[in-house]
């Protein structure tokens, strides 16, 4: 189908019935909730080749939904009470019928975004996105010119995805920044902040690369845990700054938690984190119909089954592997989360960045009032690597946390004050903490 | 949750004080009492800095770590305090300055703890609707976490006539019940009024800037409660109020009350308002 052809077929925006949203009211309480948000792969294909990539995107899957399955889909998602859908990939775009896609799903009574790291995102493409009805887009920069470049894999990457938020604001098209914190963009956030800002940002997500996907494979990319403490004071100065600026920040679900910027940071959020939202308030969908709790969890503990062979209404609500999240309680926690002051809120937080680090989630180092606690101790923890990832979408290696003494001599004198080794999986034991690789039965 | 006002971590709300500075903290448990008892524990609240109701129910005594394992302390706190509380090759259950303590004790009758798992947060990849970011919500308008002899009150803070956002306002003193007359100042929309804490000054007279006090939601944003009446939150959130619902077809209103729509039109709402 050809782009042009696909907007021949849009129905007209003022005929759709007015959006909900994610924030909508009229929610199950009940053990099956409502969700409230869900973030869809449509293709696996793209054109950058990003070295942080979680789902390693390049070439489309080779079963993604067709068009009909996916406006199918689209209908479902808005009879399941879905307020509000998230377009990725991939490169959403690269899927010629994804304005039929966003055009369905308003239609169906949702609010569409879409994310997107901008390479050709062009004229034509935004103009279809705008007639489509696309609520707002994110832009994926990470970092300034060369960091961004680097990460992205193709030179003049950063570039074009400015000049593809200029182009969408001439549109009228709302556009905010997501933005991965890592080693190689976190010296760069405030001189970002300052770019986007300029460039008509309303907001900015940032989130924490985590260790899935391409990512694996990039141990020193990634922040130490210890780095918390650093991450959180290049944070406070661009929250503020952030505000004078008038660009709201928004934290993503793995950047947290709890530390004295937590109520600052989540102003708009209700003031602090509430979990792991993952098959609780959302649902993620891969291109091939695969339904998760989160677009981010990977491997089979966290696909509940694939619209091809059931409704979503039912995988929804009775698939063991969405429900997880919305069951669980603290004695899933090990480590230090088991015994943390906030340990009944946060439940370890992102499951999608402690799972793919140790194996199983419930044991999170990346925390900023877990690093500050460890500062407090005059301890720090590390993380090693100790397996690598096998090298396909949302997989993970392993790593291990090492906390140790901050002090350089007394580290080396005395050694790791203890060390989490990486568990099994819940593939293997699904209940509970697990236990550590080395202790599994054979 | 609520963050400290001195140090601004979260605590639980069944803290008498902040397990990460000290501090004295106030409880928030005067949103679920009686009308009366609103009255009642705002005055205690005014003239104490102590927890405005204590509860017998209240696992205070047993949350409150650092009464317990020795001194709060700041999180920046020297060597001296941290040298004991860790030891090598082991899981110190100390290590955590309040750790494991509090976990399910948070769950006694009456308090606005928990039960505010609804996260409207962004998602990990998602772009933020546009609206959502203009909200300014100074302070939680269902758990009032604003400092003692102050009220959480929803305002319009563009200048225009639609509640937007919140803030923490003074209470007035000898404030007026829910159906009490009242006066606002400035506007109906400037969050300032003379309604005791868990009410604002509605049905305001834009000549006279009196209006008539109307109990405000409590409980959580996605499970609000009322003492009498239904929760309806207008204005996307901005503006949760209890009124009776009514039928305008088949109206029970009080006398002196008619069936009107609610302010917001986006919502296809009767209560029951004074003529």
């Amino acid at each position: 189908m050809r782009l042009k052809d696909a907007r021949r077929r849009l129905r007209v925006l003022q005929d759709l019935p007015a959006p909900r949203d994610r924030r909508l009211r009229e929610v199950s309480r009940g053990p099956v909730p409502t969700p409230l948000y869900a973030v869809w792969e449509i293709t696996l294909a793209c054109d950058q080749r990003c070295v942080h990539c979680g789902s390693r995107a390049g070439k489309a899957r080779k079963d993604e939904l067709t068009t009909a399955e996916c406006l199918d889909l689209a209908r479902q998602l808005g009879e399941l009470g879905v307020g509000e859908v998230t377009l990725v990939g991939g490169e959403a775009y690269l899927r010629n019928d994804f304005v039929l896609i966003v055009n369905e799903l308003r239609a169906a009574g949702m609010s569409v975004t879409m994310t997107t790291g901008g390479l050709n995102l062009t004229s034509e493409r935004v103009e279809a996105l705008r007639d489509a009805g696309i609520r707002s887009v994110s832009i994926s920069i990470d970092g300034l010119e060369q960091a961004h470049d680097a990460l992205r894999g193709v030179s003049g990457s950063h570039r074009r995805a400015f000049e593809a938020l200029a182009r969408m604001r001439s549109a009228g098209i709302p556009v905010a920044v997501n933005t991965q914190i890592n080693r190689r963009t976190l010296p760069d956030l405030p001189r970002l902040l300052e770019a986007i800002a300029d460039a008509g940002a309303f907001g900015w997500q940032l989130q924490l690369t985590a260790p899935f996907g391409n990512a694996a494979d990039e141990p020193d990319l990634l922040l130490q845990p210890y780095m918390m403490l650093e991450v959180y004071e290049t944070l406070r100065g661009v929250l503020r700054r952030a505000r004078a600026l008038g660009v709201t920040m928004w934290p993503g679900n793995n950047l947290g938690y709890f530390g004295p910027l937590e109520a600052e940071l989540r102003v708009a959020q209700k003031r602090h984190y509430k979990g792991c939202a993952a098959g609780r308030l959302q649902v993620g969908i891969e291109a091939h119909g695969a339904i998760k709790g989160c677009p981010s969890l990977g491997s089979a503990q966290n696909t509940g089954g694939n619209v091809r062979d059931h409704s979503l209404a039912d995988l929804w609500a009775r698939s063991s592997e969405l429900a997880y999240v919305r069951e669980r309680g603290t004695e899933v926690l090990w480590g230090y989360c088991a015994q943390c002051y906030y340990a009944d809120t946060c439940r370890g937080g992102c499951t999608a960045t402690a799972e793919p680090l140790l194996g199983r989630p419930g044991n999170n180092p990346f925390c900023h009032h877990r690093a500050l606690e460890m500062d407090r101790m005059q301890q720090r923890e590390r993380i090693e690597q100790v397996a690598a990832a096998p090298g396909v979408p949302f997989d993970h290696g392993l790593y291990r946390i090492v906390r140790e003494w901050t002090d350089p001599k007394r580290r080396e004198r005395e050694g790791p004050v203890s060390i989490d080794e990486p568990r099994v999986s819940r593939t293997v034991q699904p209940d509970g903490p697990g236990v550590p690789v080395d202790d599994s039965p054979a | 949750m609520l963050p400290c006002p001195s140090c601004t971590r979260h605590v639980l709300g069944t803290e008498t004080a902040c397990p990460f500075c000290a501090s004295p903290l106030h409880s928030t448990k005067v949103r679920r009492l009686p009308r009366a008892a609103i009255v009642i524990a705002v005055g205690s609240v005014l003239t104490a800095c102590g927890p405005a109701v204590p509860d017998a129910g209240d696992s205070i005594g047993s949350s409150s770590a650092a009464s317990t394992s020795g001194t709060p302390s700041p999180t920046t706190e020297g060597p001296d305090a941290t040298s004991t509380t860790s030891t090598p090759g082991t899981t110190d259950p100390t290590m955590a300055m309040t750790s494991g303590t509090t976990l399910g004790t948070d769950s006694t009758g009456g308090t606005t703890e928990v039960d505010d798992t609804l996260d409207t947060a962004c998602g990990f990849y998602g772009g933020c609707p546009v609206d959502e970011g203009d909200l300014s919500y100074e302070c939680d308008l269902f758990m009032d976490d604003c400092p003692v002899g102050e009220k959480c009150a929803p305002w319009a803070n563009d200048g225009g006539d639609i509640w937007n956002a919140s803030r923490c306002s003074p209470i007035a003193p000898d404030p007026g019940s829910p159906a009490d007359p009242c006066v606002v100042e400035g506007s109906g929309v400037s969050g300032i009024d003379t309604c005791v804490l868990g009410s604002m000054c509605f049905y305001v007279d834009p000549e006279t800037n009196e209006g008539t006090c109307v109990e405000m939601c409590g409980g959580s944003e996605d499970d609000p409660t009322c003492l009498e009446g239904t929760c309806i939150s207008q204005y996307d959130g901005g503006l949760p109020l209890c009124f009776e619902t009514c039928d305008p077809k088949a109206p029970t209103c009080a006398k002196g009350e008619s069936c009107q729509p609610v302010d917001d039109p986006a919502l296809d709402t009767h209560v029951c308002t004074p003529s």
